[in-house]
This record gives C-alpha cells, structure tokens and sequence, in this order.
C-alpha cells in the first residue's frame, strides 16, 4: 500500500517538474535565405543573382566586363563556385564539382530549408556597365570639393571666396564611363560647365557644374565640418624655420600674409597655402625693428608695424590696400612711447578702414595700456592714440593683442596677453569674462582674432605651448560672458568650440605665434590661421552651410 | 520499514510542496499584456552578403492573461521614416530590392517572438555612400494586448556589409620574438569584413590591422592600408594557415576557427605569430 502511494507520489512530483519547464524556442528557419551565389574558384568575389528567391527555372548572374570593376583586369567566369548558405545546399545535376562554366548553361539542383528540391538552369552574362556618374569633384587648386546632387544631375560649388574662375577639376566618374569635355582642361567655374558622362555601354548622362547659394545652419559654424585646409611649413614656403622673425599672419580676401621681420613678406593663397607674390615693403623698411608685425582689416587692407622700444623713436604703421599694393602709405607715426614700455609687438584691428575702424596697440611692460586709434569714414581720427587701461586681475609684460568685436567705441573687446588674461572686456577696459587659462592647457597666449560668422561671434587665440610646439583655440562668444566657462562644465564644448592639433617648431624662443579669422564675402565659410614661429602655419576651415537644403 | 516510509512520506511532501511553490502568489497577479521592441530606436546593423534573415525580437510582458498568444502585425512604417527623416537627415530607406518580410504577422506565445526579415541581394556595394535604414513598427495586436508606445518603431540602419566569416572570435596564441621571447594572445576579436573573402583584425602592436583572405580552406595573410610598415605575411615555415568550419543559420554566419601562421617586422626585428581563432558568441 505505501509502495502504491510513494509510486503515486513520485509520479506527482515529475508531473509537476516537468509542469514547471518553460516551452524550449526550437527555432524557426521556415523563413530561411534560399539563395545562391557564386565566387571565384579561389572563393574570392561575391555575386548575386539576377533576381531573388523563390528562382524561376533560370538563375542568370550577371558580371561587370572587369573585375574588380574599377579594375583592367577582364573577368573570367568560365570557372566559377555555385555555394548557398546552409540549411540550402546546391549541387550541379552533373555531380562531382560545385566548380561551373558559366558562359554556358549548367543545370543544378536548390534543395531548400524545407527540403523540397528544385532543378534550374544556371547561366551567366558578361554585361557592360550603364553606369554613368560623376562619383566626385574637386577643384584642387582652390582646394574646393563639390557637392554631389545626384538626383538633379549637378555638381554644387560652395566657394567660400575662393577664386573659381579659372580651374582644372579633379573628377571621379563610374569605372569605365568617359568624360567630356577632357578634365584636364581649365574651365571657368563662376558659371554653369556641362560635362557628359558617357558609360561603358554607351549610355550618357549630362552633369552640371555650377556656383549654388545653400540655405544656411541657424547660427554658427556647422557641427564636424571642420577642415584640414591646408598646412605648410616655413621652410616650404621659402621662409627660415629658425631665425624667430616670423611672428605674424594677415589674412585677405585672396591671400594669407606671412609678416617676416627684416624681410620681403610673402603672401599665399590662403584657399591653398602656395606662395602667390612678395610685398613691396617700400617705407616700413626703412624705420628701426622694421616689419615687427601684420594685422589685416575685415576689408582686406593690411596694417604693418615695426617695433619701437627707445624713447623717442616713433612706431610706424604702414597700411596696404592689399597683399599686391605697390604703394603703401604710412598710415600712423606715434612718438609718444613711455619709458620703460614697447609698442609695436602686437597689433590687431576691426572694421574697414576704408570706413570705420579701430587699431589697437596693447603696450608692453605698460601696466596694461592699450592705445587705440579711431578711423572715422577712412580717415585717421588723430595720429594721436586714447589710451586707456585693462583692469582685469592679471598685468602683461611681455605683449598683449587686443581686438574690438566691431568699429564702435561701445563695442566689447577682447584681450590675450603674455602673461595675463585670456578676456572679453567691456569698453572701458573692465574684465567681464576670462578663460582659466591653466584648466584649458595654455602656457601662454598673446594673440587673438575676432570674427562674426552666420550669426554668431567666434575669438582665436593663440596657445604656444613649450618653445617647440604650439596649438589655435577656437571660442564662440556669442554670450562673451560664457568664456569664463570651466573645462570641466558640460557646456564647455559649447563655448570652446575647436582646438586645434599641436605644430612642432624649431626652437622657439621667443614663444610667439598668430592667429587670423577670415569669413568668406558669401558668409558660408571661416578659415581659422594658426602661425606657430619656426613651425608651420595651418588653415582649418569651418563652414555653415545647411546640408539638408542641398540633397 | 514503516519509519522510512514516513521519512520519505515527509519528503516527497515538501517537494511537491516546493514545486507547486514555482507560481507561488502569481495567480493572484493580472498585468496586461503589452508588446514592444526591446531595440526600438535607432541601432546599427550589418548585412550579411547575399541573401540572409534578420530576426527582430518582439517581446510581450504582462502575467496572467486569459489567452497567452498575442498576435501582432508589423511592418515598414513609412510616416515613423519621415518623421526620423527630420532630425536624422541622410538616411534612406533601405530599397525594396534589398529586403522582405515574408510574414507580418509575429505570434508570440511566450515572452519573445521574432520577426523574420529577408535581406535581398546584399552585395560589397550596397552600402557604399549610403545610410540606409529600414524602419519595422508594431502597427497592431490582438485585441487583449496592449502595445508600448515608446518602443514600437526600430530602425535598423545598415551600416555595411558582412561577409559570412565575421562574427565573434576568441583569439588564442603567441607571439616570438626574434629573440624567442613568447607573449601570449588571449583576447576577444571582432574582425570588420573588407570583402567577400576578406577580414581585418587588429594585430600585436597597437595600431597594426592584418587582413585575412580565405582562398577556399587556405589563409592569405598580409598588411592592411596602414600597416605596410610591419610587413605582414605569412610564415609557412611555421604552418599553413588555414579556415574550417560551415554556415550556422542560428547565427547567419559561418561558425568555425582560423589558424593562423604570419609573422611581421618591427623595429628591423621579425616577429612569428601562432594564433588561433575560434567562434565564439
């Protein structure tokens, strides 16, 4: 009887644990890929059908005249692998091996997920390519890349200032296709250039290659379109990577000026970097510490100034109307140097000063004393500064460059200086914001470069970090009062919008550097310049244009 | 006799006991049901070459409901596209002649159910210059479920293409220094398909990437584009490297294991390498 109920039991109990089993997920492959392909007979290259499973009694694979396509190598498909993926198997009606001919027909057999089985025919085409498209398009020497509007059949040119006129493209079409006319030829780019683009079965297709206006972002510089324009060091471009005189950069419509104390200056292209001219220095040279240093206005004239540092002796400011002017015209003698100070070391000024502008000269050793002139409709206010103080905590020995966000005396300004603040000042010279110049990885800073851009407001400076490398910052102060923003904010990103990759020099000694801002005339693009002496200059371009409203 | 029977009278009881313990109070709970996709939102894919199933889990949550199986219909959400469209700009849908979906009907009778989408005439090229994505929503249930709002639309974007060797490694082995020093490998692998027959992984020295290309069961061995410098190639003086193993479809993948004999330079000193990779999940 207790056998009988501990049976009962013991059954009771497997019942309920098995009862407590969850359903096991077999798998379903009732949905599982039927297909085939083949490869080469070493198993590389991989080709689908012409159409997807289920099959019709044909299977056709069709191959490109060359393989790889973009390649001059003719493919052979006489000796070819037919695979699917299990659970589907495929094996030739023939038997022995998968290995198939298919310039001729071959029968075989799909036996499927489900296990049915299935006989086809098995054929390849060799087929010419109809494709005819323009893959790329770049205009080198404007270091320019085109964008592609494939569905319209036009190439879009943002140039962003730079000279398109007379260009030789760089142009990537489909493997095979042809171009007219040759690329090779210069063309005129301001207007509409058609290229025919002819495929490989004949097939053309007409491309469009013109200057397009695209809506712009909301404000500022658009996120990751940062570019590596171009970076040259002195020594290519013909200038000493070791003699510590090339301290300044100026930038202009067309050109990038390289101020090189006691020298000719050269100017670039600033699209490319390529040395374009040499200036007449006819004046600046003749003064003591001649072609000290070069700013540029937001017109494109071009401020130099040499170095005074003795009583008595005057700063001279020499003003260009551009990198190529055969007649500069002394613009400013100021006499008026205190003892113990230099003027000269650092100059920058805002507007144009065939309008409205303001220079300042931020005097060294001066207990930070910033002389600044006004330009009223083109004319100098007086050859004699308004000099006034910065506040802030920090004194400045060595130079400070001081920068206006615009022509106005009631415009905010802004301050890097050596060694000092990094700040944005209100009009009297009182610190309204200041970047923690140590949590942010400078060692010392002392020039600077303002810009608006798209709405916003941009300030570079320069970070030179030891005597043998240095980096460009790159801040939107929109809200100036935001530079005060510490590294470890979340908002930081906002505000320090880019830094810029260190430049290894030569010996630096004297640890200085420039920056430059330059906004194309279209508004679309800003080009930041960063000069570290005895290294390189590079150029990172930013643009703003709303890719969206160009698909 | 009859103590033992007592004995194992009491513990047959608290077994059952225990057993029956395994719904303990879950009877006295209701939780409607309510179906989402766990990998609603945005994520990134890869396709297999070829043709291949994508299986996209649907999952259901909710206890005692009177009928366990829920039907729910899914499919390609177009409106949920365009709406993606606007703070995603991009994106395309990813061709109709690239996919299918040859049931929208999913039944999930436990708590997860896939749906099964066929990927079409994947090739090396399809995702060049593209971002596809394939946007599958719940469009309805049964009418006894519910459907989670939140996590009802998955866009798959296809980033690449896959050949059928990526997936998972374990890599095992060592590397000898001209000066027989041995370091030992011991790491997991996630090779990126180059092309049909191609995969790179990364080598052993920081920053170095090999290519492996299967020619049938053989392994050619070199340098990727960057890597020129450490002279990969492989050392049959030390062995054929070699690929065995067949397609899993649980996996969509071939499930088998590398050997690999290469060696490379570095700093003018020839290194030999002896590793092996296996499948790994």
């Amino acid at each position: 009887m207790y056998k009988n109920i501990l049976f009962l039991q013991l059954a009771l109990v497997m019942l309920l644990g098995y009862s407590c089993k969850k359903d096991e997920n077999k798998g379903d492959f009732s949905s599982s890929a039927n297909s085939v392909y083949v490869t080469f007979a070493d198993g590389s290259g991989f080709f689908n059908p012409g159409q997807s499973t289920p099959y019709g009694d044909t299977i056709k694979f069709v191959f490109p005249t060359h393989y790889p396509a973009a390649s001059n190598n003719l493919i052979n498909i006489s000796a070819m692998k037919i695979k699917a993926n299990e659970p589907t198997t495929v094996k030739t009606v023939a038997g022995g091996s998968d290995q198939v001919d298919l310039t001729k027909p071959t029968e075989i057999i799909i036996r499927s997920a489900d296990g049915s089985e299935r006989k086809h025919i098995l054929i390849g085409e060799i087929r010419k390519s109809n494709e005819a498209i323009i893959t790329s398009f770049n205009l080198p020497a404007a270091n320019l890349t085109g964008f592609l509007l494939e569905s319209q059949k036009i190439v879009g040119l943002v140039a962003g200032g730079a000279d398109i006129t007379n260009q030789v493209p760089t142009i990537a079409i489909s493997a095979h296709a042809i171009i007219s006319p040759a690329v090779n030829l210069a063309q005129d780019f301001s207007k509409p250039v058609v290229y025919t683009v002819t495929a490989e079965n004949g097939k053309s297709v007409q491309y469009t290659v013109k200057p397009i206006t695209p809506q712009k972002e909301a404000s500022g510089i658009r996120a990751g379109s940062m570019k590596l324009l171009w970076t040259k060091s002195l020594v290519e471009l013909g200038i000493s990577g070791t003699d510590n005189f090339t301290t300044s950069i100026a930038a202009t419509d067309d050109h990038l000026v390289v101020n090189t104390r006691g020298a000719l200056n050269k100017y670039l292209n600033r699209f490319t970097g390529e040395v374009a001219g040499t200036m007449n220095m006819t004046g600046i040279t003749s003064v003591n510490f001649q072609n000290f240093f070069a700013t540029s206005d937001e017109a494109g004239h071009i401020l130099i100034s040499n170095l005074t540092n003795v009583v008595g002796n005057s700063l001279f400011i020499y003003k260009y109307n551009s990198a190529a002017d055969q007649a500069p015209v002394k613009f400013i003698e100021y006499p008026g140097l205190a003892a113990g100070q230099q003027l000269g070391r650092k100059m920058s000024v805002k507007g144009d000063l065939s309008k409205n502008a303001l220079i300042f000269v931020a005097a060294s050793n001066s207990d930070n004393s910033i002389l600044r002139w006004q330009v009223v409709n083109g004319n100098l206010v007086s050859q004699t500064p308004t000099i006034f103080r910065y506040t802030g905590s920090k004194t400045w020995t060595v130079m400070a460059d001081v920068i206006s966000e615009g022509p106005a005396l009631t415009d905010k300004m802004y301050l890097s200086a050596q060694a000092g603040d990094i700040a944005c000042m209100d009009p009297s010279g009182a610190s309204l914001s200041q970047v923690d110049v140590t949590a942010s990885g400078f060692n010392l800073s002392h020039s600077l470069d303002f810009a608006a851009f798209n709405n916003a407001k941009y300030l570079a400076v320069v970070n030179v970090s030891t005597n043998i490398a240095g980096n460009g910052y790159l801040y939107n102060v929109t809200n100036p009062l935001l530079l005060s923003t510490p590294p470890t904010s979340a908002d930081y990103g906002k505000v320090m919008v880019f830094k810029s990759s260190m430049m290894t020099t030569a010996a630096n000694g004297n640890l200085t550097g420039d920056v430059a801002l330059k906004v194309s005339k279209d508004g679309y693009k800003m080009i930041m310049y960063v000069l570290i002496t005895n290294g390189s200059i590079a150029a990172y371009e930013f643009d703003c244009i709303d890719l969206s409203s160009i698909k | 006799m009859l103590k033992k029977y007592r004995f194992l009278n009491a513990l047959l009881f608290f077994a059952v006991i225990l057993c029956i313990s395994c719904e303990k109070g879950e009877d006295m709970i209701n939780v409607d049901s309510t179906v989402y996709i766990p990998n609603s939102g945005l994520t990134t894919q890869t396709a297999l070459l070829g043709e291949s199933v994508f299986k996209l889990g649907v999952y259901k949550a909710g206890i005692n409901q009177k009928d366990a199986r829920v039907t729910v219909n899914m499919g390609v959400d177009q409106d949920a596209f365009t709406a993606f469209l606007a703070t995603n700009p991009g994106y395309e849908l990813l061709p109709a002649t690239n996919y299918n979906i040859p049931s929208a009907e999913v039944v999930i009778g436990g708590e997860r159910e896939d749906l099964n989408i066929r990927l079409t005439n994947i090739t090396e090229n399809t995702f060049t210059g593209k971002k596809y994505v394939l946007p599958i929503s719940i469009r309805s249930t049964s009418p006894e479920a519910k459907m989670n709002a939140e996590k009802k639309v998955a866009f798959l974007y296809f980033s690449r293409f896959r050949n059928a060797y990526e997936s998972k490694y374990k890599m095992y082995g060592e590397v000898t220094s001209d000066a027989g020093a041995i370091t030992k490998i011991d790491e997991v692998q996630l090779p990126v398909s180059v092309s049909a027959n191609v995969l790179e992984i990364t080598g052993p020295v920081a920053g170095m990437k090999v290519r492996l290309a299967v020619m049938n069961n053989k392994v050619v061995i070199t340098g990727a584009p960057g890597s020129e410098i450490y002279a990969i190639q492989n050392n049959t003086a030390k062995g054929e490297s070699t690929y065995a193993g067949s397609f899993d479809p649980v996996y969509q993948a071939y499930k088998g294991a590398f050997k690999l004999f290469y060696s490379y330079m570095l700093n003018g000193k020839v290194q030999q390498v002896a590793v092996e990779l296996s499948f790994t999940l």
